[in-house]
Formats: C-alpha cells, sequence, structure tokens
C-alpha cells in the first residue's frame, strides 16, 4: 500500500515537472528603424492627344484620307499628286510625289505627309517606288523617309526612319534620333545602313514594301517584296526607343546632309523634278 | 407680211440650206472638226500605239494648276527614230484645214543638256500616186528657243525620194535662222530661197516673244493649209496676238512644198541620233530619264467646200 502512494506520488511530481514551463519573458527587443514606405516612381507624363484608328490609305482619292499635305503659300506648289495613274504598273492609283529643283536643301523644304492624328505602339508600312536617277543625274541628293516623329517643346525630338536615298538604289537607311526637351542643336542617335537580304534588290526597279514595328522598349526595320512574302528584316533596336506618341510622315526632299553610303558627293540639288510613287500606307495599332 | 413676200423668203431660206448643206463634208472617211481635250481617261479623237504606260490622259497638269492634260512619258529604252517613242494619231483622215494645239515640252536642259530628243506636232500620211503629205511643227528639246517648220513631200510613187521646205526660228529673240529647201532632184543639196522670193520667204522678220521658250509655259502653235498655201503661226501669251511665222505661198524649180494629198493628225515624242539642235551639235544623246511632254488640247478645223472640191478635182 505504501509503496503504491509512493509510485503514485513520484508519478504526480514528474508530470508536474513536464508541464511547459512559460518562456522567460525577453525583455524589450530592439526595434529596426521603421521606413517610409518609397514613393512610387513618377511615370513620365504622356501626351494627351487623339490616336488614330488602323488605316490604310490608298491614295486613290484626289485629296488623301488620312494624311495632311505642307503645300507651299509663297507660290504654286506642283510636288503632291494624289490619285495618278502608277506611271509603272497599269491600272493602279498612286500618290506621285515630284521633287522641286527650287526647294531649298532640308527634310522640311520638300513634300511632307503627316498623319492627321497621332499614332503610338503598332505596324507600319508602305508600297513605295523610288525614280531611277542614277543614269541621269548619280549624284542628286534626294532622300524618301518614312518615319514616325514628334518634336514638342515639352517631350522633346523622338524620331523613327527608314530612309531611301536616290543615288544608292541597293540600300535601306534606318536611323533612330532623340532630343531632349529645351536643348539646341540636333537630335542624337543611331543611324545604319542595311542591305535588304532580297535577290536583285532594286529600289528603283519595282514597288517594295517598307515597315516598321514600333512595340515598347524595341524597333523593328524590315522590308517585303510583297504583302504575301516574308519580311526580311534590315535592322532592330532597344535603346531610346520613344515611348509618347508619333506623327507618321512621308517625305520626299533635297538633303545635303544624307550622301549615299561611299558617294560623299551624292549631295547635288536634283536638276529635275524626278517623280516617286507611293501606292499605299498603313497602320496597324498594336492590341492594347 | 404679203404673200410674195413670205414666199421669196421661204425659198431664200431653202436654197440658203441647200448651199450650206452641200458644203459639209460628210465622207466618213474623214475627221469632222473637233477639240481634243484630253480630259477623259483615253483620248476621244486619237489613238495611241504602244504601251499604255507612255500616256496619262485625263491628268492634272505637272505645271499648271486647273488644268487637264496628257502626258506623254519617253523612255531611256526607246529606239532612236520618228514614231518609235509615244505617239498619237487620228483614226481617220484629215486634209486642208486649220490645225493648232497648246503644248508645253519638257524643260531638260540643266539635267541632260545633250540629249537628242524630238516633240513633232504634225500631218503624215503617204498616198500612192499622189505623194507624202507631212507639215512638221518640231522642237528639239535640248535648246526649246528654237522652232522648226515645214513639210515633206515626195515623189508620187516613191516615199524614199523626197522634198523639203522648212524654217527655223528662234522665238526668244524673232531671229529667223534660214528658210530652205531640198530633194531628191538633186542629191538632196541644200539651196536657200531667192531673196526677193517673197512668196517663200514671208514675213521676212519676226517679232520676238520675251521670254519665249517651249519648255517653261504652254504655247499655242498652229498652222492653216490651203492647197496654195500654209501658214504656221503661233499666239502671243500675254496678247493672244497670232504671229505668223512663215506665210508659204511659194515654189522650188521641181516641187511647190504645199502639201496636196489627205493625210493623218498627230503628235509624238522620240529620241533622234542623227539631229542635233542647231546650236549644240552633241545634242543626239539617249534621254537618260522618262521626261513629261503636256499637251493641253489639240483642234482640227477643216475647209469642208475645199476638201470637197479638192477630192471632186481628183477623183479620190
Amino acid at each position: 500500500m505504501r509503496k503504491t502512494l509512493l509510485l503514485l506520488l513520484a508519478f504526480f511530481l514528474g508530470a508536474v515537472s513536464c508541464e511547459e514551463k512559460p518562456a522567460p519573458d525577453p525583455g524589450p527587443q530592439e526595434q529596426e528603424p521603421t521606413q517610409e514606405p518609397e514613393p512610387e516612381p513618377q511615370k513620365p507624363p504622356v501626351k494627351e492627344v487623339s490616336l488614330m484608328s488602323a488605316f490604310t490609305d490608298d491614295f486613290s482619292t484626289p485629296v488623301p484620307e488620312f494624311f495632311d499635305l505642307t503645300v507651299r503659300e509663297t507660290r504654286e506648289d506642283f510636288r503632291y499628286f494624289p490619285g495618278f495613274p502608277s506611271l509603272s504598273e497599269n491600272g493602279k492609283t498612286v500618290l506621285m510625289l515630284r521633287v522641286d529643283p527650287s526647294d531649298a536643301a532640308g527634310a522640311e523644304r520638300g513634300a511632307i505627309l503627316t498623319s492627321k492624328e497621332f499614332v503610338h505602339y503598332g505596324s507600319y508600312a508602305a508600297r513605295i517606288r523610288i525614280p531611277d536617277i542614277v543614269a541621269v543625274q548619280p549624284n542628286a541628293g534626294v532622300c524618301v523617309d518614312f518615319s514616325l516623329r514628334d518634336d514638342d517643346p515639352a517631350f522633346g525630338l523622338d524620331e523613327i526612319t527608314l530612309e531611301l536615298r536616290l543615288a544608292d538604289r541597293q540600300n535601306v537607311y534606318t536611323r533612330l534620333l532623340r532630343r531632349e526637351p529645351g536643348a539646341d542643336g540636333d537630335p542624337a542617335g543611331k543611324e545604319a545602313v542595311n542591305a535588304p537580304g532580297i535577290t536583285s534588290f532594286n529600289a528603283a526597279s519595282r514597288f517594295y514594301i517598307y515597315g516598321m514595328d514600333w512595340s515598347e522598349g524595341k524597333v523593328v526595320w524590315w522590308v517585303q517584296t510583297s504583302e504575301s512574302a516574308e519580311k526580311t528584316t534590315l535592322a532592330e533596336t532597344s535603346e531610346n526607343v520613344p515611348a509618347q506618341p508619333l506623327r507618321l510622315e512621308l517625305r520626299f526632299y533635297h538633303s545635303k546632309l544624307y550622301p549615299a553610303q561611299g558617294q560623299a558627293s551624292s549631295i547635288q540639288a536634283p536638276l529635275y523634278p524626278y517623280e516617286l510613287e507611293a501606292d499605299w500606307i498603313k497602320y496597324t495599332p498594336s492590341e492594347q | 407680211m404679203k404673200r410674195p413676200t413670205l414666199l421669196l423668203s421661204v425659198i431664200a431660206l431653202c436654197l440658203y440650206a441647200a448651199v450650206a448643206s452641200a458644203q459639209t463634208d460628210t465622207d466618213n472617211r474623214f475627221m469632222r472638226p473637233f477639240t481634243e481635250d484630253f480630259s477623259a481617261s483615253k483620248p476621244q479623237f486619237f489613238n495611241t500605239n504602244g504601251s499604255s504606260l507612255r500616256y496619262f490622259c485625263g491628268v492634272p497638269s505637272l505645271s499648271e494648276k486647273g488644268t487637264e492634260v496628257m502626258l506623254m512619258r519617253i523612255n531611256p529604252s526607246d529606239p532612236a527614230g520618228a514614231g518609235r517613242g509615244p505617239e498619237i494619231a487620228t483614226p481617220r483622215l484629215t486634209h486642208f484645214g486649220t490645225y493648232s494645239a497648246r503644248i508645253r515640252v519638257p524643260d531638260v536642259k540643266k539635267v541632260q543638256p545633250n540629249v537628242g530628243t524630238v516633240v513633232g506636232y504634225f500631218t503624215y500620211r503617204f498616198t500612192r500616186g499622189i505623194g507624202l503629205s507631212e507639215i512638221d511643227f518640231e522642237w528639239l528639246i535640248a535648246d526649246p528657243t528654237l522652232i522648226y517648220i515645214g513639210t515633206w513631200t515626195s515623189d508620187p510613187d516613191n516615199v524614199n525620194n523626197l522634198q523639203r521646205v522648212g524654217r527655223t526660228i528662234n522665238m526668244a529673240t524673232g531671229r529667223i535662222l534660214y528658210t530652205n529647201y531640198r530633194s531628191y532632184h538633186d542629191g538632196n543639196r541644200n539651196h536657200y530661197f531667192d531673196n526677193g522670193d517673197d512668196d517663200a520667204l514671208s514675213p521676212r522678220t519676226l517679232p520676238a516673244i520675251e521670254g519665249y521658250d517651249a519648255s517653261k509655259r504652254f504655247y499655242v502653235y498652229g498652222f492653216d493649209w490651203y492647197p496654195d498655201r500654209l501658214t504656221w503661226w503661233i499666239e502671243h501669251p500675254e496678247t493672244g496676238e497670232k504671229i505668223v511665222l512663215w506665210d508659204y505661198r511659194g515654189t522650188t524649180p521641181n516641187f511647190s512644198g504645199i502639201p496636196q494629198a489627205p493625210t493623218t493628225y498627230l503628235l509624238n515624242f522620240w529620241h533622234t541620233s542623227d539631229w542635233a539642235v542647231d546650236t549644240n551639235p552633241r545634242s543626239t544623246e539617249a534621254p537618260k530619264y522618262p521626261y513629261f511632254l503636256e499637251i493641253d488640247w489639240m483642234k482640227y478645223e477643216p475647209y469642208d467646200a475645199v476638201n470637197i472640191e479638192w477630192r471632186q478635182n481628183n477623183n479620190y
């Protein structure tokens, strides 16, 4: 009996000793300094502009549907001929542009088509044939610019350009420029000369489709022989890609700044109003 | 009105109608009077030859607002020779009458000063038994201040035996460079009309048209063709005055130089490799670019009574 009681007592004493004891109070702990949440980086302001929807301007009407023409006011202007029969393809109607030998040099001085509103990320294409001037004036300094561009006092200048130079039928020039708002001087950027990997490419011998795909942080320039053909990439870049809406432009002008590669003398003023043909220009916005 | 007077009036009216209808040429081998204004997509009174990419009809002028024209475009690959470039011609015959056109030739002196290219505004047809019937207005675009006018006729049965009377004029100065003739009769030697020959040399002097240059603006050119007289003229661009360039009523020892046979009415634009403009002996290069020629309109006003009588007299 006595042994049993002693055993029970030992059992109960052990049980009590196994009970979890409360943790000792750790005392006050060191506190990390409290941090205010970082403010979110301010997004740059976005141009508040109207954006165009997808379009194709086939220049079949006397006045282009999606572009404004920059027309001279000081004298009669014979540079623009929309709705004109193609000079090289039966049954086609094109925009014929003529370079004016009396125009001063400069991208602002020649024929300019500008989209009626702004555009943004998407795919841009133009079907173009340049005049063949190599036999008659091989050093003519005349350029065709298919561009996305805007020069805004608040946002600066941005330009994405695909360029053809009449003195160089075999190459396509690509360019991306930037000038900060308020800055003086010429915009800075990169230019490349690209020989399309297309058999017998000659921008004066036939129409080609030239294009630019512009997305956030990337631009790809390309060329096609037809809409069903594979796109041949000319160049691409991820540096300094514009983010703001721009306007779509086509320019045809005398230039002293952009000679053909390896032909520094090709900056002469045109001696005849050579004719450029633009069959159509197309814009396909990126899906949101 | 008393009855006899009324009767006389009716008779007079009937006679007049009879006379008038007798003078209207109804021979359907011949064009009726027309003005081709090139306002449609194809000419109404002319046929074209060759590739359709040489002709652009009913398009805006490249140099004059509000004017619709036909453009002709020469192809650098065209071979040399008359008719080897773009050319339009009436589908039926024309004959004695007044011919006129408003034309601007391409301005190429700066871009290709030695180009050998002709703009021809003319009539042409060879009729066996009568001979060649050709009357010309021509410009060699290497020097668009000069105008070449004249005729080509021939042996009645051999178009290669040619006869020429011609005059070359600098319209900017009013200077007549020469008036001459030649033919197969004596080996195509060049001859000048006798200085006293008014019928061949009138007018002997011309007024200058200040700034005349066939490539700088449109001008109206024309000729009046009779069986015994040919008068070439130009309209002054400011006053509209008709300036006679050559009033030819002459003859040469072997031929008159005035075509007689019915013909066809044409305009063409072609490369010449052997006819340099008088002021530039090097101007025989093939065109190096497809230059444009502009034609505003072409008109034909036949002399019906003259034509009807000629056909009757010549059993045509």
